[in-house]
């Protein structure tokens, strides 16, 4: 018996060679090519100045030069002393917004994306009007409002002052959310089924919205433990948030120092962000 | 599953959507018995959807009565009412697994666990998903996704079961498999359905009573047979039939025609003729006919063209014929006419 081997299939080009096939060469798009330059420029100058941060906060000497005298990590060590108290508070307050958040902006949210009342678009303007107005305006106000008594020692005012500035954002991210079409379709289909109230928001809304909730939890966080304009003028200056505590050591410590602080504010905001950008904004989870 | 079949009356049955000058649903009776399957058909925006959600308890009418085995039913929250209702696009849990979202209703009805279990695998059964019961709704076809939002409504033993457009989302041909499927599965579990659809050919094939339609009001509720042979009025000849609705005068000879040559055979009393495709064929004898349009349908060719006079009708030939011709067309033998009001 003999065998034949074919000795005619399909060759498999090489890249690189030219081998008579043709070998598909993508157009050169100048707009794509421009787009993409600016697009990297666009990064690095947004990089630039934490990169610098870091080597600043790393450089033992900064003032003669990168690296002068070599790396350390004493100042980011003695940095992360400075902070750490003031991170506790600022985490404090953050999660006393975020609770805020939840006990009032969640119902404003689903009234306003559920019920037609009168008044209804007025209010929702009224909550979103802090968005328009400028942080120290409203910090102004909120001084000749509240600021002579004890709610800016012990930092109810501070709490109040955040709330006003993250409460927009929450309400803003659940309305539409909680409005969705298909989000009160599969509500009424549990009410059908003879699910009640808590059960159908326990087992069914917040399932649904859980992404869009925990997106904008995030936010209020992250919004509350970098928030600067309102807490300049309402923290009380025994216990000064994150960003003050930046703010002072910036204007009295060395340029290392302030530097290290800088890394560590960044450590702890940047995290959040990174998950709330993760988890892609407001929307309903999908199902089918 | 031990369903307890109920009867539905609607009596007077009005709603109004806020901030409307009209009823969405208006003055609406008519009755389903024990068991039977009832269509509401009509076109999009006529209330068939609202008269369904005042039914599962979803909005409250703003006049009449709903019964449900003769009792009151307006009134009782929706939790309350044992109502099977699937909405168009389904509306599965994605968060859950099939098993889990047929299981959602006997949880909420705090149905013991074991009773859950037997109840969850028999809705499973009956609806033929049992294996993809661990699967979450996304892994699911369209057609396997409408059988699980059936036996999620099936397993809490409803007592009237709703299903808003429940094949409209599907593809043609899978609607048309599903169809049979799905009349069996109605017949098998003999639970009172209202089925709302805006395609007559599935209201007629599905339903034991059928309820026409039209801005929020009742043309006519009757079986599908007497739909078709004695359509109320014009409107619901043309929705329900397809028919082409055509003045008649009377002849020298006592009869009445539709146009010069086209005799409605048995027409009393006159008045307007709903004529089908099916009802018409070209003849040596008749009614001229000059070819509008002509449609290709496979097995026949749909001709629509105009009588002298002007009425339009349509008819079902085999024999290609191209638009501009003329043709003379008659009422095939032994075919009934029905004659409506207009």
């Amino acid at each position: 018996m003999t065998s034949t081997t074919s000795t005619t299939g399909p060759s498999t080009p090489t890249p690189g060679k030219s081998n008579g096939s043709i070998k598909p060469t993508k157009p050169k798009d100048p707009v794509l090519a421009t787009g993409r330059v600016f697009a990297w420029v666009a990064v690095l100058v947004c990089l630039i100045p934490i990169l610098l941060i870091v080597v600043v906060a790393t450089t033992r000497q900064w003032r003669t030069g990168v690296y002068s005298g070599g790396f350390t990590l004493d100042w980011i060590i003695q940095g992360f002393d400075m902070v750490a108290v003031n991170f506790a508070y600022s985490f404090q307050i953050a999660v006393i917004v975020l609770l805020l958040n939840l006990a009032i902006g969640f119902p404003a949210a689903w009234l306003f994306a559920r019920r037609q009342f009168p008044g209804r678009r007025i209010a929702m303007a009224i909550t979103q009007t802090p968005l328009a107005i400028p942080g120290i305006a409203l910090a102004i106000g909120l001084i000749m409002a509240y600021g002579t008594g004890d709610l800016k020692r012990y930092g109810i005012l501070l709490v109040f002052g955040h709330l006003l500035y993250t409460l927009p954002f929450f309400i803003a991210t659940m309305v539409p959310v909680l409005g969705g079409r298909r989000l009160q379709e599969l509500e009424q289909v549990a009410l059908t089924l003879g699910a009640g109230g808590v059960r159908r928001f326990l087992t069914v809304t917040v399932p649904q919205v859980k992404t869009a909730l925990l997106g904008a939890l995030i936010l209020v966080v992250t919004l509350s433990l970098g928030e600067f304009n309102v807490s300049f003028f309402v923290f009380s200056p025994t216990d000064p948030p994150l960003p003050m505590e930046l703010h002072s050591s910036h204007k009295q410590d060395g340029i290392e120092i302030a530097s290290a602080v800088t890394v560590w504010f960044l450590a702890f905001v940047v995290p959040a962000a990174i998950v709330l950008e993760r988890l892609g904004g407001a929307k309903v989870s999908a199902s089918s | 599953m031990t369903t307890h079949a109920t009867s539905i009356v609607c009596d007077g049955l009005s709603y109004q959507y806020i901030g409307t000058q009209s009823n969405a649903v208006d003055n609406v009776s008519f009755s389903v018995e024990p068991g039977q399957v009832a269509a509401l058909v009509g076109p999009s925006g006529c209330g068939k959807s609202t008269l369904l959600r005042n039914v599962a308890g979803l909005l409250t009418p703003t006049a009449g009565h709903l019964l449900m085995d003769g009792g009151e039913t307006v009134g009782i929250p929706a939790d309350k009412r044992n109502i099977g209702w699937v909405p168009q696009s389904y509306a599965l849990f994605g968060h859950l697994s099939v098993a889990e979202n047929v299981e959602f209703g006997l949880r909420a009805r705090k149905v013991p666990k074991a009773e859950r279990a037997k109840r969850v695998a028999h809705a499973l059964e009956l609806c033929r998903i049992s294996d993809f019961a661990k699967r979450g709704p996304e892994d699911l076809s369209g057609g396997q996704r409408q059988r699980v939002a059936i036996a999620r409504a099936l397993a809490t033993n409803p007592k009237v079961l709703l299903l808003d457009e429940p094949l409209s989302a599907l593809d043609p041909q899978l609607r048309k498999q599903l169809r049979a499927d799905l009349s069996a599965l109605l017949a098998e579990s003999g639970v009172t359905t209202l089925l709302v659809t805006h395609d007559q050919g599935e209201a007629l094939a599905m339903a034991d009573m059928v309820a026409v339609m039209r801005d929020g009001r009742l043309e006519q509720y009757a079986t599908p047979q007497e739909l078709w042979a004695n359509p109320a009025n014009g409107f619901v000849a043309e929705f329900v039939s397809e028919a082409s609705v055509v003045a008649t005068t009377r002849r020298a000879d006592g009869g009445y025609e539709a146009a010069p040559g086209l005799v409605i055979p048995d027409a009393v009393g006159g008045g307007f003729a709903a004529i089908r495709p099916g009802d018409l064929h070209i003849a040596a004898d008749g009614a001229k006919l000059t070819v509008t349009a002509a449609e290709y349908a496979g097995d026949s060719w749909l001709l629509s063209g105009d009588l002298v006079g002007g009425a339009r009708v349509s008819l079902l030939t085999e024999d290609p014929v191209s638009v501009g011709d003329s043709i003379v067309v008659a009422v095939r033998p032994r075919t009934k006419i029905a004659m409506v009001k207009q």
